[in-house]
């Protein structure tokens, strides 16, 4: 670290006087777009230039269809990315195939790029065929995921808890812990992943067929290597309301990812991957807890390694 | 026969009251006034007599001349209040005056009553910054630690109490210090539960200060409460300062109650759109045919919906408004209204509606200078509103869970651990405040402000929340007051920013539909502003609003944290900016529109405060190289701890600089959340201008610099704890101040005392200048027209003031350059 500071302060001297050199020169790209052709296509030019003679050369009418084509391919992820979404708008030809060579691009923000506008790709038929793609070949695990989930799987929620809460300066203090039960839930597997399909986080589904389960892993209680993804329904009676900031579900753990429903409406999530199969987590449900009634919570998991399912309790905790 | 009852209330209220055979004779309100004030004295006149008393004459004698009063009639068992004008053109002291009553009883016979009362000829306030303590706890020791305003009892609450009285002798006591009190106005109790803010299903929010303050009929039952609370503190000049009310937006919401729904209607036309439920927005993420360009309509009807929300919807900015309206016409002694924290909100313009100073408070770590920037979110606040200025402040507190948790096993545990076993807030650590407080008064603000009373003295038994955990940390504030806030606080009030070069967008629609903002404490949008201080860079916020309105000239680099969704004007200007040639960074969330043409990545903090340090440092450093060829800012140091900024006024550069070199102590640092502890640093800054002297505004010495035309630089050697400098940078030498001043004057005459700074050329310095005048009388007492000041434009114009009862004979009057400490001294004969 000591050499990089060393180094920005000769670098802040020299470049002192280097900037009116470096300011005349975007001077010269702004006006002239034959310098901004020759900088654009001399992939050692400084990146700062480049920038500008791309975006100077797309205004034109000159080469902008040339550049628009080559920018898709550049070196540079800021530019790839731009160009995608700028093919995107300007509806190139051959746009469907363009995107589709681009789902698999190495750059992350591109990549998120190819996939908004698959997402918003007109014609639904290709819309869907690149979003699957994506599903399938993007690079990038959170995009696949995405994509998956814009396709079949449409529930994604980030849940505010009261301590994120913008601008919170107070200290939190739980006003009740009401633990629910280790036992008295309800599993059903789920291997053809359309549960949600089906319904089963609605609070009047019918759950009678499915089996009892306790908190633990469910390899211990009757699907010995079930690699996949399982639902949980279980019913609690919640107190009388009381004077509070907040309430949360808090999950001891859950092996691995857990989706989460309180009575039919969706919470939020605990994806983190294979490495959330030990890790404690909260969700605010402030708005969707019944007092004083009776609250279905349903719990889709996905596990993929070893032991899976709700293994550790869970607690009702209300705030102030 | 005459009857002398004399009695007293209560301690509390010193009230001198003599009876004569019906005729009583008392005094109400304050006793003490400011000298060259308008002063009125309240008598009370009572007839305890069973008769009716006509022809009642009032007489007194005393220094200030002949004081008269009278009354036509007084029937008996009933009183009335003279308002008697008092001189006030006295030295500053105690004077006694004896009030003589006469009267006529219905028999003819003759009636009379007196009163002694004491007269308090307080000290003049001459131009000073304050330093708020924006608390209660005792204003003694507020006062005596440096703070010139504080909270101590509040008419606001007391009000409430029936048959409520002023301690006008208490309030006396404080008018002659010079302590000034602040009115904290909060949410009335009594109206939260009475008028709630309603859901979209018509039920009233789960929480305690969400009230719905839109309501007509709260404002109306409301303002006689108010105007009655505002009628107390209208009658003593000890109460300045009015907050409007604190923290109020936190728990606001959207109601749905019929007139917020009309009010909405009325402004958009339409009706609150169905995607809102709370007053967060859906993310654009989950919103139907969302431009994929995320580049929105001023017109979208959910931006609109916000927009109209956060200025005036939910009701708060339009309460402190009409608070500060009635303050105004209710307090008719010298005020000012401010409220806080202001930035705790999206950044859009509005907050705090019309006060005179918006205010925000930071916690000084894990980094002090951060308060920098909830600053610099002010100034971009206070945009929106010419006019409005703005103070800062910091917690004198830290929460423990934050710094050092309750059950957290360390070596070494800190002994203030045994003794406050329990703590949840404790005192801040002595080098982070003393680094935060340079901070401050760095930027351009119109005062300063603590919180945190009982975290600074230590109070037997005390119960407070806020435990005092650290003896020194009331020491650096009562030293930093002392040596540098009170000399030059004419002058940093005056001193303005520079025309800023670096600024930071801080996105009003990311806040809508991405869930983005600082809130006035953290975020990455708050690290790029810090990663930039560290890197020099001088930072600078701007709304989207700012740009709409102004555009962007004069700007070179334009930085985008977390612009994921901008409006279409703003969008477009920022376009035009580009083209222009300026510079615009911004990391891999911005829209996607934009090419920046230097690319920055988002950075989320780890909680280890070192590392977190070090990359944001680094990456700030890494924008300034990636900048160079093409930008370089005014200021660069040696390195990255020393902290600038820089103020400018005509030719003169005001330099601030901040040793941020810190490492883990032994308060909290055993925690590992925290460095806490100063660390000795030394190094270079340079400044692009060339220079011809610099001074220590502290010290008042001339320092050693280098200058070879294009750039000066100084040598800076911080020992630890000692974290801050503010030098004066000038284009040559100074010379003593002239100073014009008659040789003799009478008493009772105002005498113009002239001073001119001059550089050693003879020239004027036309910028900003710190000066000390200093008065003593003919008896060698330092009078109130002793001063420090700031010679704006070549001058400094004073009044010195003479007492009808001056102390005759030779005055002195010394006038202090503050930058060289050169004294010009004069003689005054006054006669």
């Amino acid at each position: 670290m000591r050499s990089i500071l060393a180094g920005v302060l000769f670098l802040c001297v020299a470049f002192a006087y280097c900037d009116m050199e470096g300011t005349a020169q975007l001077k010269r790209l702004q006006q002239d777009e034959g310098a901004c052709l020759k900088v654009f296509q001399d992939a050692s030019a400084p990146s700062v230039e480049r920038r500008i003679a791309y975006r100077k050369l797309l205004e034109g009418t000159k080469h902008a269809d040339a550049t628009l084509v080559s920018a898709l391919n550049d070196k540079d992820p800021v530019i790839r990315r731009n160009a995608v979404y700028v093919a995107f708008q300007r509806n190139m030809p051959g746009l469907f195939n363009t995107l589709k060579t681009l789902v698999a691009d190495e750059d992350f923000n591109v990549a998120r790029m190819v996939l908004d506008c698959a997402n918003q790709f007109p014609n639904a038929e290709q819309r869907t065929e690149l979003l699957t793609l994506v599903s399938k070949s993007s690079k990038h695990t959170e995009l696949r995921k995405l994509a998956y989930k814009i396709v079949d799987f449409p529930f994604n929620r980030e849940n505010r808890r009261l301590k994120d809460t913008p601008g919170y300066d107070h200290e939190i203090v739980t006003v009740k812990s009401i633990p629910l039960a280790l036992e008295g839930w309800k599993i059903r597997l789920d291997p053809a992943l359309n549960g949600h399909k089906k319904g089963f986080f609605k609070p009047d589904f019918d759950d009678k067929l499915w089996k009892a389960q306790k908190i633990g892993d469910w390899e211990s209680q009757g699907f010995p290597g079930y690699d996949g993804v399982a639902w949980y329904r279980f019913k609690f009676k919640m107190l009388e309301k009381i004077d509070s900031n907040a309430v949360e579900l808090h999950f001891g753990a859950v092996d691995e990812v857990a989706w989460v429903w309180l009575n039919g409406v969706y919470i939020g999530q605990h994806d983190v991957g294979t490495m959330g199969w030990d890790k404690p987590f909260d969700l605010d449900v402030s708005k969707e807890i019944r007092w004083g009634e009776e609250n279905v919570l349903c719990v889709r998991v996905e596990d993929s390694v070893a032991a899976g399912g709700i293994w550790k309790p869970v607690v009702v905790n209300v705030l102030k | 026969m005459m009857k002398h009852i004399c009695f007293s209330l209560f301690a509390a209220f010193a009230m001198v009251s003599l009876f004569a055979d019906g005729l009583g004779i008392s005094t109400t309100g304050a006793k003490a006034f400011v000298r060259n004030d308008k002063g009125v004295l309240h008598v009370v006149l009572r007839n305890d007599g069973a008769k009716a008393l006509t022809g009642i004459k009032l007489d007194g004698n005393w220094i200030g001349g002949h004081v008269t009063g009278a009354l036509d009639k007084l029937e008996a068992g009933a009183s009335n209040e003279l308002a008697l004008p008092v001189e006030t053109r006295l030295a500053v002291g105690k004077y006694d005056l004896e009030l003589q009553g006469t009267a006529k009883a219905v028999d003819g016979s003759a009636v009379t009553g007196n009163c002694k009362v004491q007269i308090t000829i307080a000290k003049m306030l001459q131009d000073r910054i304050p330093i708020v303590m924006n608390d209660s706890g005792g204003w003694k020791d507020a006062h005596n630690l440096g703070f010139t305003h504080s909270i101590d009892y509040i008419c606001y609450f007391l009000a409430r109490r029936p048959n409520f009285k002023l301690s006008y002798e208490h309030l006396d006591n404080v008018l002659a210090t010079g302590h000034r009190f602040q009115e904290q106005i909060c949410t009335p109790p009594e109206y939260v539960k009475k008028y709630p803010r309603l859901d979209k299903n018509g039920n009233p929010y789960n929480s305690t200060r969400n009230m719905d303050v839109s309501n007509p009929e709260f404002l109306k039952e409301w303002q006689a409460f108010f105007t009655k609370a505002m009628g107390f503190a209208n009658t003593h000049p000890a109460f300045e300062t009015y907050c409007t009310m604190s923290e109020s937006h936190d728990n606001t919401q959207p109601s749905f109650t019929k007139h917020t729904k009309e009010a909405f209607k009325k402004y958009a036309g339409y009706d609150i759109p169905v995607e809102i439920d709370s007053r967060e927005a859906p993310h654009y993420n989950s919103i139907k045919n969302f431009p994929i360009s995320r580049v929105i309509d001023e017109d979208d009807r959910i931006f609109k919906f916000y927009t109209w929300f956060w200025k005036e919807g939910d009701g708060w900015n339009n309460l402190y408004s009409f608070i500060h309206d009635m303050v105004k016409e209710n307090v008719k002694h010298k005020n000012w209204t401010f409220f806080d924290p202001s930035v705790r909100v999206p950044p859009v313009w509005g907050s705090g509606g019309k006060v005179d100073y918006i205010s925000h408070w930071t916690y000084a770590y894990p980094d002090p200078i951060r308060v920098g920037v909830a600053t610099s979110e002010q100034q971009a606040m206070a945009a929106g509103r010419p006019g409005q200025k703005i103070m800062n402040m910091t917690q004198n507190i830290a929460y423990r869970s934050q710094v050092a948790p309750k059950g957290a096993k360390v070596s070494k545990q800190p002994s203030w651990v045994n003794d406050e076993p329990n703590a949840v807030f404790i005192t801040l650590a002595p080098d982070l405040m003393r680094e935060a407080a340079w901070t401050q008064i760095s930027r351009h603000v119109q005062g300063i402000m603590f919180h945190g009373h009982p975290a600074l003295f230590k109070v037997p038994n005390s119960k407070h929340g806020y435990r005092f955990t650290n003896g020194e940390t009331a020491g650096v504030l009562k030293d930093f007051f002392a040596r540098v806030v009170k000399p030059l606080g004419p002058v940093l009030k005056s001193v303005p920013e520079r025309n800023p070069e670096v600024m930071v967008l801080e996105s009003f629609a990311s806040s809508v539909f991405a869930g983005r903002g600082t809130w006035g404490e953290r975020g990455w949008e708050y690290d790029a502003s810090l990663m930039m201080l560290w890197a020099n860079m001088a930072p600078r916020v701007i709304y989207e609003e700012k740009i709409a309105r102004d555009g962007l000239d004069g700007v070179k680099v334009l930085v985008m944290p977390y612009c994921d969704v901008l409006p279409k004007t703003v969008y477009n200007k920022i376009l035009d900016f580009q083209k222009k040639g300026g510079l615009i960074v911004a990391d891999e969330y911005a829209v996607p529109g934009i090419v920046p043409d230097i690319s920055i990545k988002a950075y989320r903090r780890t909680g280890d405060p070192r590392k977190d340090k070090e990359i944001l440092q680094n990456a700030g450093l890494e924008l300034r190289r990636a900048l160079a060829p093409y930008y370089s800012p005014y200021a660069s140091a040696s390195n990255p701890d020393l902290v600038t900024w820089v103020r400018s006024s005509d030719k003169a550069d005001y330099l601030f600089v901040v040793n941020d070199k810190r490492t883990f102590g032994d308060y909290w640092g055993q925690y590992g959340l925290v460095m806490e502890k100063g660390v000795s640093n030394s190094g270079t800054v340079t400044l692009k201008r060339k220079a011809g002297a610099v001074y220590d505004l502290v010290e008042h010495k001339e320092v050693e610099f280098s200058s070879d035309g294009n750039n000066t630089t100084m040598d800076f050697a911080f020992n630890a704890p000692d974290n801050g400098r503010l030098y004066l940078v000038l284009p040559e030498k100074l010379a003593p101040p002239s100073v014009k001043l008659a040789s003799k004057a009478k008493r009772g005459e105002n005498v113009a005392l002239a001073i001119e700074p001059r550089f050693a050329s003879g020239k004027a310095v036309k910028s900003i200048h710190p000066l000390q005048i200093e008065v003593k009388d003919a008896n060698g007492i330092v009078t109130d027209d002793s001063t420090f000041a700031a010679s704006i434009d070549g001058s400094c114009k004073h009044n010195i003031s003479l007492p009808l009862n001056a102390a005759v004979g030779t005055w002195n009057i010394t006038v202090t350059d503050l930058a060289t400490g050169n004294a010009v001294a004069k003689t005054l004969q006054v006669k």
